[in-house]
Formats: structure tokens, C-alpha cells, sequence
């Protein structure tokens, strides 16, 4: 079976093309489909590395996609890109497998950042099950962020294996400052990596920064070197810890 | 219209009572004038009965005598007083003896004439007669109404033993006296009395009316001309017309019922009103947004690839500008979609004076900066269901505004929290009050409004507008008083029932 990089489900043309253009330009090849159905099609006949899929799409929906996807391709990262860009629709994505949620409209660096992220990680499998150590700690938004209650009743935040293959390019990081308000579902993190690429990392709960993590808050770098499932970066008061445990996996 | 309909009632009343007091009176005046009547005959029933009695003895001793001429004079003498018709006395055989009227001597009476039915019903005299038997009233041929009174006179020792020896001793009765008195005297009386008390009934009738017609016209024709004037204006639409009604009856009470009501529709259609406003709104702004995402993307892809590529240092500011733009043009319509609230639900079971305590918190340094003192009055207060970032949402909208009207000055807000149960059940109430610059009634009334604002460019004019639409989604209510100059009280009321099933899944 040949295998392509990319399968772009989008009935927008001029993102369609928009794609193609600078694609060609970082020679990652594309297929792109205007709806879903299409691309089940698609997806049975040929293998891609990455499914990259708006939301809304005529008759079937991209999460209805992602559901196929994730069912029948779990080493197939999904990555959604909308312009109806609610923090329900970020928090149902997560937890219906999706690689990260983009939405509309970014630029090229943040693009280029989440397609070369899914790239490297196709094929692999999700690993967050197996640092659960059993005790129920760890809550996860996808495998792109997770958290774990302290027995403060506060909680740790870190990066999920999704960030892992950029974690020794990172250029910076900007959170969030102490004492402000974050909501689940919303940015907390922005990180540059090398060659200018952008990444957001979405809160997995609501609530007030109380700490950021002083190692890698003034040495991203520190991170290469570190297992991303082992180290913190913010530590949160939550605000509704009982509510939003149920939005994560 | 209104006129007729009032009129009819009040006819109907008037018609009624005055039906009424005429049977009532009707009965009384009969009722009078039949026990006038009896109290007149009894009276002339004793008259006749002592005079009858008078002319028996007076003639008594002239009849022992057998003096004819003295018997004639009394009779002529008693018959010519007021009121007497006639006095005639006739023996057994019904010979008029002696008689006022001259020409009846002699001749002989029918015994079934009137006068001496009730001894002869039987052809046969009777001796004994009891005195309301020998009474009668008859109209007599000059058609006048008489009264008649029998004395059967007796036979005594005297009259057998007497020198004439006129009488055998065996008879009993010896001959009758009979006196007619004219009634037209006690008639006359009958009739004015009985005319009087028409008048009085009929001024009655026609006094009892009017005042009745006064009344109604006053206490009620007006009023109910007044609420049906208002019925009409309301129907019409004019929510603002409000009754004037001073009194204090049930009527008073309708009125001010009514005003009630009207004051209640008037806010319920503003509510509705905003409430579809905002909603429509909201779904324009959803729509737009996605719409308007497609497109930027194009434009933001495409000009942060040619930025990259792009040497030559002129053309590269020129895309740095399209780039800047274009995000800015991004963050105007994530504001546009967080303003249509599609935020997820955050539905969790929390206590409101949490969430006030944490908003409070969160705006501590500025309000500080502000010179602004806060205080706080909480009740204990029972958990609520709600989407406590939405409820936050507002408290910190509230929060800045009141801080916002307070200005550079210093001031004070506070912040207050009760429970109340009416009929529909248990509600929580907060308040944020400021002594801020305030509000005239006609800002008051568009303060509501998405993009109503007198910040200019610091205010986008949604924070009300936000903030109606959240307490609108969790069935509560809100409302605000102020006055320029004096401070602003916002006051939010969400239900506690409605919220324990809120589910706002979109
Ligand atoms: N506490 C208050 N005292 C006096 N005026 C007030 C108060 N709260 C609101 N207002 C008036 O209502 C207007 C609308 O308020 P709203 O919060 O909707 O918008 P804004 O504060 O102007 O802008 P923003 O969208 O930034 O909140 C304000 O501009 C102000 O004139
Ligand atoms: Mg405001």
C-alpha cells in the first residue's frame, strides 16, 4: 500500500491550497478531500502518516471522522482544525483521540508546528496508560496535556507525549503568569521551537496559576533531557476539579 | 361604549333595588292601612255600641211611660249629631215605630234586609245576639258605605207590670233599636292615609334610586370606566398607562392589581426582548465567525508563508502588517464567539459566595489601586447548580463596571448575598452596589444593549449584554437601580430549583 503524508479533509478551497502551497514547499505530500465520507474512502484504499480535518464538514462530521479514525487507526494522528473553534468542541476532540485542535485561522508557524509533531509521532502508541501507576492521579486532555491532584488539593499540570518529539528544540516558553486565570480547554503554554514553529498547550482543568515550575520556567532546555510524563510545569489551584474530571481521560 | 356599559349595570341595579323597595314598601303600606282601618272600626264599633247603649237607657224609662212624643224627641235630637244616619227603633213585627227618617214609620221592614239578617237567617228571631253580630257595614242607595248597630230591647218586669200593659210577659224580645252611623268621615281618613303613604313610597323609590345611581356613577361607573379605558390602552399596547385610583376598596385594589401586572408584562416583554436579541445575536455572531474564519485562514496562511520566504526588506514589512491584521482581525472574532457563549458548559454544584470570594480575589490589586473599599455582606447560603465560569463571568463583570463608575476617586462597593422563597420557590439574591457616578433612567433602560457603552474605545459595550444573557440561560433575573450622582445597585436573583436540572449542553 503507498502511503501518503497527509489526507487534508476541508471543503474550504483556499485552505486546500493554501496547504499545498507551502507543503510543496517542505515537500511533506498531501491528499486533500472536500468531506468525510470521502476520506473513510480514502483512508481504506491508501495509509497516511496524518489526518488532518476540519469539523464542520457537509453530511458526516469531522468528529464522526475522528471517531472512525481513532477506532480503526489509533497510530493515525488526528488533527483538527476549526473555525467554529469553542472550547467544547477543543475538550470533545481530546477526548475522542484527537492529536491537537487548531483553530482557525492560524499561520504558518503554528501549522508547520502540530504537522511535523504528528508526523514524528506517527506509529507510535499513546504511552499515558502505563504512568497511570494505577492510583487514578493523572488526568489526561488527550495525550496533550495532563495533571495530577496533589494532596494540597491542588493540582500539577505537564506536557503530554504529543509534545515529546519537539521537547529538546524548544526555543521558549510563555505561560500563563502566576495568579491568573486559565479555563479547561483554553492556552496556558505557548512554546517556540526551532525553525520558528508554534505550539499551544491547552489547560486540562480551570483555575488559578499558583506556581510555575522554576527549572524549566527560566531552562527550557532542561526539558530535552527530562520524561515529560515525570515533570511539571505549572501547579494550579482548580477551580472545579469535580465538574471537569469527567471532560478528560 | 364605556358609558353604555356602566349605565347598563347601574340600570339593572337601580331597576332591581327599586323593585324591591317598592314590593316592601307596597306590603307596609297595605299592611298600615289595613291596621288603620281596624283600629278605626273597632273605634266606631264602640262608639256605635255606647251610643246604641245611650239612646236604649235614655228611652228606657220614657218607653215604661209609654211617653211616644219624649221617645221621638230624643231620637230627632241624637240623629241630628255628625255622623248619624238614621235611628229607628221597630217592634217584633218588624213595624218601624219610631224613626229619625219620619216618612219610614209604619211601614213595615223586610226582615231579610240587612238590618235584621243576623237574628232572622232562620225566619226566626233570635234572642241572643253577641255584639259583633249585631254590627254591619252595607252602602246604602245614595251609595255611601254605613255602619249599622242592632240593640235588641228586652222585656223586663217593668214592662209587663207596666200601666199600659202594652207587653205579655211571655215575649222576650220586645222590639230592636237600630242606629246607622255614616262611615264617609273614617273613609275620608282611610283614603288620605292611604295617599300619603303612596307619596312616601314613591318618594322613596325615586330617593333610594337616585342615591343608588349617585353611588354607582362615583365608586364604580368611574373606576370601571377608568379600567376598561385601561384594558383597551394596554391591548392596544400602550404598556406604560398606569390607573389612577385614590380608593381603598376592591375596586382600588384592582386597579393597583392592575398596575402590577401591567409593570410585570412590561418587564417580562423587555426581557423577552433582550433575551431574542441576544440570542439572535449570538447566532449571527456564531455564524459570522465561522464564516469569516475560512477566509482568514487563507489570508493568514498565505501571508505568514510569503513573510518567511520573502527577503527583500520592504515587501516584508508590508506582509508584517497583513500578518499583524489579520491576527487582530482573529481576535475580534474569537470575541465575537466567546460573546456568543459558546464556552462550555462548567455545570458543577457550587456555593455563589465561593465564586464571589474568588472573583473578589481576582480583582483585589486593582480595586486596591483604586482606592476602592469593598465590603461584603453574605448569607449562609444552600448550593447551586450552575456554570460557575459564567456566573464568575458576571460577578467580574459587575465588579468592573462598579469600579469603572467609581473612576479615580475612591469608593465603595459591596457585594451582598440572601436567599428568598416565594411561590415559584427558593431563589438566591446578590447585589453589587457602588457609590459610583450612577445612571439617569434613560441610560438605565440601554445598559443592557450588546455595544451600549459610554467608555468609548475602553468599553465594547458587551459586558451587560454578556451578562443578561448568562442569568437569562439559568432562568434567573436581573435588575438594577441608581441614581446619578448617588451609585448603582445591580441585583441578580437565580432560582435554586431551576439550577439543580440546568444542563446548558450546547
Ligand atoms: N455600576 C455602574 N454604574 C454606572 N454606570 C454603569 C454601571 N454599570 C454599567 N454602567 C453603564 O452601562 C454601560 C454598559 O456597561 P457594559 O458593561 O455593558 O459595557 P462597558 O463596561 O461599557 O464595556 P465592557 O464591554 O468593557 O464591559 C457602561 O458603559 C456604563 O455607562
Ligand atoms: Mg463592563
Amino acid at each position: 500500500m503507498s502511503q501518503t503524508d497527509i489526507l487534508l479533509v476541508e471543503d474550504e478551497e483556499v485552505i486546500i491550497s493554501a496547504f499545498k502551497r507551502f507543503l510543496k514547499e517542505e515537500r511533506i505530500k498531501l491528499d486533500a478531500v472536500t468531506d468525510a465520507e470521502e476520506a473513510v474512502h480514502r483512508l481504506e484504499k491508501k495509509s497516511y502518516k496524518i489526518v488532518i480535518s476540519d469539523l464542520m464538514l457537509p453530511n458526516f462530521s469531522g468528529l464522526d471522522l475522528l471517531k472512525v479514525v481513532s477506532s480503526k487507526m489509533s497510530k493515525t494522528p488526528f488533527v483538527v482544525i476549526s473555525g467554529y473553534a469553542t472550547l467544547s468542541n477543543a475538550i470533545k476532540s481530546f477526548k475522542l483521540g484527537a492529536f491537537d485542535f487548531i483553530p482557525k485561522p492560524f499561520d504558518i508557524d503554528e501549522i508547520l508546528g502540530v504537522v511535523y509533531r504528528a508526523l514524528a509521532f506517527s506509529g507510535k502508541t499513546t504511552k499515558h496508560h502505563i504512568n497511570n501507576d494505577g492510583n487514578k492521579a493523572f488526568h489526561f486532555l488527550g495525550c496533550h496535556s495532563w495533571a495530577k491532584k496533589e494532596s494540597a488539593g491542588t493540582v500539577i499540570l505537564g506536557l503530554g507525549e504529543t509534545f515529546s518529539s519537539i521537547r529538546e528544540r524548544i526555543v521558549e516558553m510563555e505561560f500563563e503568569p502566576v495568579n491568573s486565570e486559565v479555563t479547561q480547554g483554553n492556552v496556558f503554554l505557548k512554546i517556540e521551537s526551532k525553525h520558528e514553529r508554534l505550539h499551544n498547550v491547552r489547560a486540562p482543568f480551570s483555575g488559578t496559576i499558583i506556581e510555575i515550575n522554576k527549572n524549566f520556567y527560566e531552562k527550557p532546555s532542561a526539558l530535552a533531557k527530562s520524561n515529560l510524563s515525570e515533570n511539571w510545569l505549572v501547579r494550579m489551584k482548580p477551580e472545579f476539579y469535580e465538574g471537569e474530571v469527567l471532560n478528560l481521560s | 361604549m364605556v358609558l353604555v356599559m356602566t349605565n347598563k349595570i347601574s340600570h339593572k341595579i337601580i331597576f332591581g333595588v327599586a323593585l324591591v323597595s317598592i314590593t316592601v314598601i307596597g306590603i307596609f303600606s297595605l299592611q298600615t292601612s289595613r291596621s288603620v282601618r281596624t283600629a278605626l272600626m273597632t273605634q266606631i264599633d264602640d262608639t256605635a255600641n255606647q251610643l246604641s247603649e245611650t239612646i236604649k237607657s235614655s228611652t228606657k224609662y220614657d218607653m215604661l211611660l209609654n211617653q211616644r212624643k219624649h221617645i221621638h224627641r230624643i231620637i230627632d235630637t241624637i240623629s241630628r249629631q255628625e255622623g248619624i244616619e238614621k235611628i229607628r227603633i221597630f217592634n217584633k213585627e218588624g213595624v218601624v215605630n219610631y224613626s229619625s227618617d219620619k216618612t219610614e214609620i209604619g211601614k213595615m221592614v223586610d226582615k231579610k234586609a240587612e238590618s235584621c239578617y243576623a237574628c232572622h237567617a232562620a225566619n226566626q228571631p233570635i234572642e241572643k245576639l253577641p255584639i259583633n253580630e249585631r254590627t254591619r257595614t252595607f252602602v246604602n242607595e245614595a251609595d255611601h258605605e254605613n255602619f249599622g248597630i242592632i240593640n235588641p230591647i228586652y222585656n223586663e218586669p217593668g214592662c209587663w207590670q207596666a200601666d199600659c200593659h202594652a207587653h205579655a210577659e211571655a215575649r222576650k224580645v220586645l222590639g230592636v233599636l237600630d242606629v246607622t252611623l255614616s262611615l264617609e268621615e273614617v273613609e275620608a281618613q282611610i283614603q288620605t292615609t292611604q295617599n300619603n303613604l303612596i307619596i312616601l313610597a314613591c318618594s322613596a323609590v325615586v330617593a333610594i334610586s337616585f342615591i343608588i345611581w349617585l353611588l354607582m356613577k362615583n365608586l364604580v361607573g368611574k373606576p370601571v370606566g377608568n379600567l376598561v379605558l385601561a384594558t383597551n390602552k394596554i391591548a392596544g399596547g400602550d404598556l406604560n398607562y398606569k390607573i389612577k385610583l385614590k380608593q381603598n376598596d376592591e375596586l382600588g385594589q384592582l386597579g393597583k392589581s392592575f398596575n402590577d401586572m401591567t409593570e410585570k408584562l412590561t418587564k417580562a416583554q423587555q426581557q423577552l426582548y433582550q433575551s431574542e436579541k441576544l440570542a439572535s445575536l449570538g447566532r449571527l455572531a456564531a455564524g459570522v465567525a465561522h464564516e469569516i474564519n475560512n477566509p482568514l485562514t487563507g489570508v493568514l496562511t498565505y501571508a505568514s508563508f510569503l513573510q518567511k520566504r520573502i527577503q527583500e526588506p520592504e515587501t516584508k514589512s508590508d506582509l508584517d502588517v497583513i500578518v499583524r491584521e489579520t491576527k487582530r482581525c482573529r481576535e475580534i472574532v474569537k470575541g465575537l464567539l466567546d460573546f456568543a457563549r459558546q464556552a462550555p458548559p462548567q455545570k458543577s454544584n457550587i456555593n455563589l459566595n465561593d465564586v464571589i470570594h474568588h472573583s473578589l480575589h481576582i480583582l483585589d490589586n486593582q480595586l486596591c489601586l483604586k482606592n476602592i473599599n469593598v465590603k461584603t455582606g453574605l448569607a449562609k447560603l444552600p448550593n447551586i447548580n450552575v456554570d460557575s465560569n459564567q456566573i464568575q463571568q458576571v460577578i467580574i463583570n459587575l465588579l468592573v463596571n462598579a469600579s469603572d463608575a467609581i473612576g479615580n476617586g475612591g469608593g465603595e462597593i459591596k457585594v451582598e448575598t440572601k436567599t428568598e422563597r416565594n411561590d415559584t420557590g427558593e431563589s438566591l439574591v446578590m447585589s453589587v452596589s457602588d457609590t459610583g457616578c450612577g445612571m439617569s433612567k434613560e441610560q438605565q433602560s440601554k445598559i443592557f444593549e450588546p455595544f451600549f457603552t459610554t467608555k468609548g474605545q475602553k468599553g465594547t459595550g458587551l459586558g451587560l449584554a454578556v451578562v443578561w444573557g448568562i442569568i437569562d440561560k439559568h432562568h434567573g433575573k436581573m435588575d438594577v437601580k441608581s441614581e446619578p450622582g448617588k451609585g448603582t445597585r445591580f441585583t441578580v436573583t437565580l432560582p435554586v430549583n431551576e439550577n439543580a436540572s440546568l444542563i446548558v449542553e450546547k
